[in-house]
Protein backbone atom coordinates (compact mmCIF):
# COMPACT_ATOMS: atom_id res chain seq x y z
CA UNK A 1 0.00 0.00 0.00
CA UNK A 2 2.97 2.45 0.52
CA UNK A 3 4.66 1.32 -2.21
CA UNK A 4 1.83 2.14 -4.57
CA UNK A 5 1.67 5.50 -2.78
CA UNK A 6 4.97 6.38 -3.50
CA UNK A 7 4.47 5.30 -6.73
CA UNK A 8 1.28 7.56 -7.40
CA UNK A 9 3.19 10.26 -5.57
CA UNK A 10 6.12 10.19 -8.19
CA UNK A 11 4.37 9.63 -10.55
CA UNK A 12 2.05 12.80 -10.53
CA UNK A 13 4.84 14.57 -9.35
CA UNK A 14 5.97 15.00 -13.62
CA UNK A 15 3.00 15.38 -15.59
CA UNK A 16 4.51 15.21 -18.75
CA UNK A 17 3.70 18.85 -19.17
CA UNK A 18 7.32 19.46 -20.27
CA UNK A 19 7.30 17.29 -23.40
CA UNK A 20 6.68 17.26 -26.80
CA UNK A 21 3.64 14.16 -27.71
CA UNK A 22 5.51 13.82 -31.12
CA UNK A 23 8.20 10.86 -30.91
CA UNK A 24 10.66 9.35 -33.11
CA UNK A 25 10.02 6.20 -33.96
CA UNK A 26 11.53 3.88 -31.54
CA UNK A 27 14.47 2.50 -33.39
CA UNK A 28 15.71 5.48 -34.51
CA UNK A 29 15.17 6.94 -31.18
CA UNK A 30 18.02 4.26 -30.30
CA UNK A 31 20.24 5.22 -32.54
CA UNK A 32 20.18 8.77 -33.45
CA UNK A 33 23.02 10.87 -35.84
CA UNK A 34 24.15 13.93 -35.75
CA UNK A 35 25.80 15.68 -38.57
CA UNK A 36 27.95 18.78 -38.23
CA UNK A 37 27.80 20.95 -40.73
CA UNK A 38 31.04 23.10 -41.73
CA UNK A 39 29.17 26.13 -40.58
CA UNK A 40 29.25 24.55 -37.17
CA UNK A 41 32.49 23.19 -37.26
CA UNK A 42 33.99 25.67 -34.70
CA UNK A 43 31.02 24.24 -32.58
CA UNK A 44 31.68 20.81 -33.01
CA UNK A 45 33.44 19.83 -30.02
CA UNK A 46 30.30 21.39 -28.24
CA UNK A 47 27.62 19.74 -30.79
CA UNK A 48 29.66 16.25 -29.36
CA UNK A 49 29.25 16.85 -25.89
CA UNK A 50 25.93 18.29 -25.88
CA UNK A 51 24.33 15.33 -27.99
CA UNK A 52 25.82 12.86 -25.87
CA UNK A 53 25.04 13.87 -22.69
CA UNK A 54 21.65 12.88 -23.27
CA UNK A 55 22.39 9.52 -23.39
CA UNK A 56 22.62 7.00 -20.56
CA UNK A 57 19.12 8.55 -19.10
CA UNK A 58 16.70 5.79 -20.94
CA UNK A 59 17.91 2.73 -22.68
CA UNK A 60 15.37 3.76 -25.58
CA UNK A 61 17.38 7.06 -26.51
CA UNK A 62 20.91 6.78 -27.68
CA UNK A 63 22.16 9.36 -29.59
CA UNK A 64 24.53 6.96 -31.76
CA UNK A 65 27.36 9.14 -33.41
CA UNK A 66 28.23 12.97 -34.16
CA UNK A 67 29.60 13.23 -37.77
CA UNK A 68 31.42 16.76 -39.30
CA UNK A 69 30.60 16.97 -43.09
CA UNK A 70 32.10 19.35 -45.06
CA UNK A 71 29.86 19.30 -47.59
CA UNK A 72 26.48 19.38 -45.61
CA UNK A 73 26.25 22.98 -46.32
CA UNK A 74 26.17 22.46 -49.99
CA UNK A 75 23.75 20.15 -51.62
CA UNK A 76 24.55 16.65 -50.65
CA UNK A 77 22.90 13.86 -49.88
CA UNK A 78 24.54 12.98 -46.91
CA UNK A 79 22.22 13.96 -44.65
CA UNK A 80 21.69 12.37 -40.96
CA UNK A 81 18.87 12.19 -38.91
CA UNK A 82 20.09 15.40 -36.98
CA UNK A 83 21.65 18.20 -39.31
CA UNK A 84 23.70 21.30 -37.05
CA UNK A 85 24.48 24.42 -38.69
CA UNK A 86 26.01 27.42 -38.08
CA UNK A 87 23.60 30.92 -38.94
CA UNK A 88 23.27 34.59 -37.98
CA UNK A 89 20.49 34.80 -36.12
CA UNK A 90 21.16 38.46 -35.27
CA UNK A 91 23.24 40.22 -32.24
CA UNK A 92 20.73 40.21 -30.11
CA UNK A 93 18.53 37.16 -31.35
CA UNK A 94 18.63 33.64 -30.47
CA UNK A 95 21.54 32.07 -29.28
CA UNK A 96 20.47 28.76 -31.24
CA UNK A 97 16.94 27.34 -31.86
CA UNK A 98 16.17 23.64 -32.77
CA UNK A 99 13.09 22.35 -34.59
CA UNK A 100 11.94 19.17 -35.41
CA UNK A 101 10.37 17.90 -38.63
CA UNK A 102 7.91 15.25 -39.75
CA UNK A 103 7.57 13.85 -43.48
CA UNK A 104 4.28 14.99 -44.72
CA UNK A 105 1.89 12.39 -47.13
CA UNK A 106 2.17 14.90 -49.75
CA UNK A 107 5.49 15.52 -50.24
CA UNK A 108 8.49 17.47 -48.22
CA UNK A 109 8.74 18.15 -44.63
CA UNK A 110 6.52 19.82 -41.97
CA UNK A 111 7.13 21.51 -38.46
CA UNK A 112 5.84 19.03 -35.86
CA UNK A 113 6.93 18.69 -32.36
CA UNK A 114 3.29 16.18 -32.10
CA UNK A 115 3.86 13.78 -34.81
CA UNK A 116 6.45 10.92 -35.68
CA UNK A 117 10.01 12.89 -36.12
CA UNK A 118 11.63 12.31 -39.32
CA UNK A 119 14.46 14.82 -38.96
CA UNK A 120 15.38 17.50 -36.92
CA UNK A 121 17.48 20.74 -37.21
CA UNK A 122 19.51 22.84 -35.15
CA UNK A 123 20.97 26.28 -35.59
CA UNK A 124 24.09 27.74 -33.94
CA UNK A 125 23.71 31.69 -33.94
CA UNK A 126 27.60 33.01 -35.77
CA UNK A 127 26.52 36.52 -35.01
CA UNK A 128 30.24 37.33 -33.47
CA UNK A 129 28.56 39.47 -30.52
CA UNK A 130 25.79 36.80 -29.64
CA UNK A 131 26.67 32.85 -28.99
CA UNK A 132 30.32 33.48 -29.22
CA UNK A 133 30.78 36.20 -26.26
CA UNK A 134 28.97 33.23 -23.83
CA UNK A 135 31.30 31.59 -21.45
CA UNK A 136 32.35 28.23 -22.61
CA UNK A 137 30.55 26.67 -19.75
CA UNK A 138 27.18 28.84 -21.57
CA UNK A 139 28.06 27.73 -24.93
CA UNK A 140 27.75 24.30 -23.98
CA UNK A 141 24.80 24.40 -21.68
CA UNK A 142 22.88 25.98 -24.50
CA UNK A 143 24.40 23.34 -26.95
CA UNK A 144 22.64 20.65 -24.57
CA UNK A 145 19.60 22.43 -24.33
CA UNK A 146 19.48 22.50 -27.69
CA UNK A 147 19.55 18.55 -28.04
CA UNK A 148 16.98 18.84 -24.87
CA UNK A 149 14.49 19.68 -27.92
CA UNK A 150 15.98 17.38 -30.43
CA UNK A 151 15.26 14.75 -28.07
CA UNK A 152 11.42 16.16 -26.71
CA UNK A 153 11.72 18.11 -24.06
CA UNK A 154 10.10 21.91 -24.26
CA UNK A 155 11.36 24.43 -22.23
CA UNK A 156 10.06 23.86 -18.55
CA UNK A 157 6.58 26.11 -18.27
CA UNK A 158 7.71 26.03 -14.05
CA UNK A 159 9.81 29.03 -13.71
CA UNK A 160 10.51 27.91 -9.74
CA UNK A 161 12.27 24.54 -11.65
CA UNK A 162 14.68 26.61 -13.92
CA UNK A 163 17.24 25.69 -11.42
CA UNK A 164 17.05 21.88 -12.08
CA UNK A 165 16.43 22.17 -15.69
CA UNK A 166 18.75 22.82 -18.34
CA UNK A 167 15.42 23.51 -20.38
CA UNK A 168 14.77 26.78 -18.64
CA UNK A 169 13.48 29.22 -21.19
CA UNK A 170 15.63 32.17 -19.98
CA UNK A 171 18.71 32.16 -18.23
CA UNK A 172 21.64 29.71 -17.24
CA UNK A 173 22.77 27.26 -14.38
CA UNK A 174 26.21 26.88 -15.60
CA UNK A 175 25.36 23.09 -15.75
CA UNK A 176 26.16 21.27 -18.97
CA UNK A 177 24.44 18.16 -18.58
CA UNK A 178 20.61 17.50 -18.14
CA UNK A 179 19.73 17.82 -14.48
CA UNK A 180 16.76 16.96 -12.55
CA UNK A 181 14.01 17.66 -13.93
CA UNK A 182 15.22 17.39 -17.25
CA UNK A 183 16.29 13.13 -16.39
CA UNK A 184 12.60 13.38 -15.24
CA UNK A 185 10.81 14.45 -18.74
CA UNK A 186 13.57 11.73 -20.09
CA UNK A 187 11.86 9.32 -18.00
CA UNK A 188 8.41 10.05 -18.43
CA UNK A 189 8.60 10.10 -22.30
CA UNK A 190 11.28 6.97 -22.90
CA UNK B 1 -19.16 3.27 -66.62
CA UNK B 2 -17.91 6.18 -68.34
CA UNK B 3 -20.25 8.39 -65.73
CA UNK B 4 -19.01 7.23 -62.89
CA UNK B 5 -14.97 7.29 -64.27
CA UNK B 6 -15.78 11.03 -64.54
CA UNK B 7 -17.83 11.39 -61.13
CA UNK B 8 -14.94 9.68 -59.22
CA UNK B 9 -12.22 12.70 -61.45
CA UNK B 10 -14.12 15.15 -60.27
CA UNK B 11 -14.49 13.85 -56.66
CA UNK B 12 -10.87 13.78 -56.54
CA UNK B 13 -10.29 16.67 -58.36
CA UNK B 14 -12.59 18.79 -56.48
CA UNK B 15 -10.68 16.64 -53.11
CA UNK B 16 -7.51 17.82 -54.46
CA UNK B 17 -8.60 21.78 -54.53
CA UNK B 18 -9.88 21.77 -51.84
CA UNK B 19 -6.77 20.51 -49.78
CA UNK B 20 -4.38 22.32 -51.91
CA UNK B 21 -6.40 25.44 -51.72
CA UNK B 22 -6.47 25.04 -47.60
CA UNK B 23 -3.07 24.51 -47.49
CA UNK B 24 -2.41 27.74 -49.47
CA UNK B 25 -4.95 30.15 -47.47
CA UNK B 26 -3.75 28.54 -44.15
CA UNK B 27 0.26 29.01 -43.93
CA UNK B 28 1.99 26.35 -42.61
CA UNK B 29 3.86 27.81 -39.49
CA UNK B 30 7.48 26.28 -38.91
CA UNK B 31 8.34 27.80 -35.39
CA UNK B 32 11.70 26.98 -33.80
CA UNK B 33 12.57 26.48 -30.33
CA UNK B 34 14.99 29.21 -29.59
CA UNK B 35 17.54 30.02 -26.54
CA UNK B 36 17.39 33.50 -25.99
CA UNK B 37 18.95 35.81 -23.72
CA UNK B 38 16.23 37.50 -21.42
CA UNK B 39 16.46 41.31 -21.18
CA UNK B 40 14.85 43.24 -18.55
CA UNK B 41 13.40 46.68 -19.48
CA UNK B 42 16.61 48.36 -18.27
CA UNK B 43 18.63 46.14 -20.54
CA UNK B 44 17.01 47.02 -23.65
CA UNK B 45 16.97 50.85 -22.59
CA UNK B 46 20.65 49.92 -22.68
CA UNK B 47 21.27 47.94 -25.67
CA UNK B 48 19.02 50.17 -28.07
CA UNK B 49 20.72 52.03 -30.45
CA UNK B 50 16.95 54.11 -30.56
CA UNK B 51 14.24 53.62 -28.95
CA UNK B 52 10.87 54.15 -30.89
CA UNK B 53 7.50 54.35 -31.98
CA UNK B 54 6.78 53.40 -35.83
CA UNK B 55 4.63 51.40 -38.41
CA UNK B 56 5.39 49.12 -40.95
CA UNK B 57 5.35 50.88 -44.82
CA UNK B 58 6.53 48.30 -46.67
CA UNK B 59 7.80 44.70 -46.79
CA UNK B 60 11.36 44.91 -48.85
CA UNK B 61 12.90 41.78 -49.03
CA UNK B 62 12.98 38.15 -48.02
CA UNK B 63 15.95 35.70 -48.05
CA UNK B 64 15.55 32.20 -47.55
CA UNK B 65 18.05 29.43 -48.38
CA UNK B 66 17.27 25.92 -48.19
CA UNK B 67 19.17 22.51 -47.59
CA UNK B 68 18.98 19.30 -49.41
CA UNK B 69 15.82 18.33 -48.04
CA UNK B 70 13.87 21.71 -49.04
CA UNK B 71 14.12 22.60 -45.55
CA UNK B 72 14.43 26.48 -44.37
CA UNK B 73 17.75 26.67 -42.56
CA UNK B 74 18.24 30.65 -42.99
CA UNK B 75 16.12 33.34 -43.62
CA UNK B 76 14.93 37.13 -43.01
CA UNK B 77 12.57 39.70 -43.76
CA UNK B 78 13.56 43.37 -44.20
CA UNK B 79 10.89 45.84 -44.19
CA UNK B 80 10.78 49.81 -44.16
CA UNK B 81 9.32 51.40 -40.71
CA UNK B 82 8.16 55.01 -40.52
CA UNK B 83 9.05 56.97 -37.67
CA UNK B 84 6.04 58.40 -35.85
CA UNK B 85 8.15 59.39 -32.30
CA UNK B 86 11.64 59.27 -30.88
CA UNK B 87 11.72 58.21 -27.41
CA UNK B 88 15.93 57.80 -27.32
CA UNK B 89 18.48 57.08 -30.24
CA UNK B 90 21.86 57.65 -30.14
CA UNK B 91 22.37 57.48 -34.02
CA UNK B 92 20.44 60.51 -34.32
CA UNK B 93 16.85 58.84 -36.19
CA UNK B 94 14.03 61.86 -35.80
CA UNK B 95 10.83 62.07 -36.34
CA UNK B 96 9.36 61.12 -40.10
CA UNK B 97 12.68 58.80 -40.53
CA UNK B 98 11.87 55.61 -43.02
CA UNK B 99 14.44 53.07 -41.19
CA UNK B 100 15.11 49.17 -42.43
CA UNK B 101 14.44 46.66 -39.66
CA UNK B 102 15.68 42.73 -40.24
CA UNK B 103 13.00 40.00 -38.84
CA UNK B 104 14.10 36.52 -38.15
CA UNK B 105 11.44 35.17 -40.27
CA UNK B 106 10.30 34.45 -44.38
CA UNK B 107 7.10 33.61 -45.58
CA UNK B 108 7.29 31.38 -48.68
CA UNK B 109 4.83 29.56 -51.36
CA UNK B 110 5.52 26.01 -52.97
CA UNK B 111 3.01 23.90 -54.91
CA UNK B 112 1.88 22.48 -52.03
CA UNK B 113 0.99 25.31 -49.77
CA UNK B 114 1.80 28.44 -48.44
CA UNK B 115 4.72 28.62 -45.35
CA UNK B 116 6.09 30.54 -42.83
CA UNK B 117 9.27 30.64 -40.81
CA UNK B 118 9.56 31.48 -37.45
CA UNK B 119 12.74 32.34 -35.31
CA UNK B 120 11.52 31.04 -31.61
CA UNK B 121 8.39 30.28 -30.27
CA UNK B 122 6.89 33.82 -29.19
CA UNK B 123 7.84 36.18 -31.96
CA UNK B 124 5.34 37.19 -34.47
CA UNK B 125 6.27 39.26 -37.53
CA UNK B 126 5.16 43.31 -37.60
CA UNK B 127 2.03 43.62 -39.48
CA UNK B 128 0.95 47.02 -41.65
CA UNK B 129 -1.88 48.82 -39.80
CA UNK B 130 -0.40 48.38 -36.30
CA UNK B 131 1.57 51.30 -34.35
CA UNK B 132 4.54 49.57 -32.54
CA UNK B 133 6.99 50.33 -29.53
CA UNK B 134 10.13 48.79 -30.19
CA UNK B 135 13.78 48.84 -29.25
CA UNK B 136 15.92 48.34 -31.83
CA UNK B 137 19.44 47.77 -32.14
CA UNK B 138 21.92 48.44 -34.98
CA UNK B 139 25.00 46.17 -35.49
CA UNK B 140 28.25 48.12 -36.87
CA UNK B 141 28.20 48.10 -40.67
CA UNK B 142 24.53 46.65 -41.48
CA UNK B 143 22.26 49.53 -42.99
CA UNK B 144 19.26 47.85 -40.95
CA UNK B 145 18.55 47.15 -37.31
CA UNK B 146 16.96 44.30 -35.57
CA UNK B 147 14.44 44.03 -32.85
CA UNK B 148 16.03 43.10 -29.52
CA UNK B 149 16.01 39.96 -28.18
CA UNK B 150 12.92 38.92 -31.00
CA UNK B 151 9.53 39.41 -28.99
CA UNK B 152 10.98 41.28 -26.25
CA UNK B 153 11.71 44.60 -27.99
CA UNK B 154 8.41 44.65 -29.34
CA UNK B 155 5.04 46.03 -27.83
CA UNK B 156 2.08 46.46 -29.96
CA UNK B 157 -0.05 49.61 -28.79
CA UNK B 158 -3.09 49.60 -30.17
CA UNK B 159 -4.88 47.15 -28.58
CA UNK B 160 -3.75 46.87 -24.93
CA UNK B 161 -5.66 48.99 -22.72
CA UNK B 162 -4.20 49.98 -19.54
CA UNK B 163 -6.27 50.15 -16.12
CA UNK B 164 -6.22 53.09 -13.48
CA UNK B 165 -2.79 51.95 -12.21
CA UNK B 166 -1.23 51.55 -15.61
CA UNK B 167 -0.95 48.06 -15.75
CA UNK B 168 -2.62 45.95 -18.95
CA UNK B 169 -6.05 44.98 -18.26
CA UNK B 170 -5.43 40.72 -17.99
CA UNK B 171 -8.21 39.78 -19.85
CA UNK B 172 -6.66 41.63 -22.49
CA UNK B 173 -3.54 39.98 -22.36
CA UNK B 174 -4.01 37.68 -25.07
CA UNK B 175 -1.72 36.10 -27.84
CA UNK B 176 -3.49 38.46 -30.37
CA UNK B 177 -3.93 41.52 -28.78
CA UNK B 178 -0.06 41.41 -27.52
CA UNK B 179 0.58 40.01 -31.03
CA UNK B 180 2.83 37.18 -29.75
CA UNK B 181 2.43 33.30 -30.95
CA UNK B 182 2.01 32.78 -27.18
CA UNK B 183 2.15 34.91 -24.04
CA UNK B 184 5.40 34.09 -21.67
CA UNK B 185 5.24 35.57 -17.83
CA UNK B 186 8.61 37.85 -18.54
CA UNK B 187 6.53 40.10 -21.49
CA UNK B 188 3.43 40.66 -19.64
CA UNK B 189 5.62 42.01 -16.92
CA UNK B 190 7.63 44.36 -19.41
CA UNK B 191 4.59 44.94 -21.29
CA UNK B 192 3.52 46.53 -18.42
CA UNK B 193 7.01 48.53 -17.80
CA UNK B 194 6.92 49.30 -21.49
CA UNK B 195 3.47 50.84 -21.73
CA UNK B 196 3.55 52.90 -18.72
CA UNK B 197 6.86 54.54 -19.13
CA UNK B 198 6.74 54.92 -23.29
CA UNK B 199 3.61 56.95 -24.44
Amino acid sequence: MILFFVIAVQASAHTGTDIYSGSWPETTAAALNVQVAESAYDYYTLVENGAFAWNGISSKLYIKTVNYDSQVDADSDLVEDITVRGVDLGATGAYADALNYKKTWWGGYSDSWDSIWAVSRVRINTNPDNFAKLSNIRQQETITHEFGHVVALKHNQDTSEDSKAIMRQFGFNDKTVPLEHDVAMIEYKY
Amino acid sequence: MKKNITAIITAMLLLATGFFGYQHLNPQVLASDAKVKLYTLEDLEKNSTAIVKAYITEELSTEIDFDERNIPYNYRTYSSLNVKKVYSSKNGVQEGDIIKVVEFYADWRELRGAYRAITGEYYKPLESGKDYILFLFKQEGNDYYEIIGLHQGKYVINKIVLNEDGRPINERLTPENLDVQKVEPYYIEKVSQVLKKYK
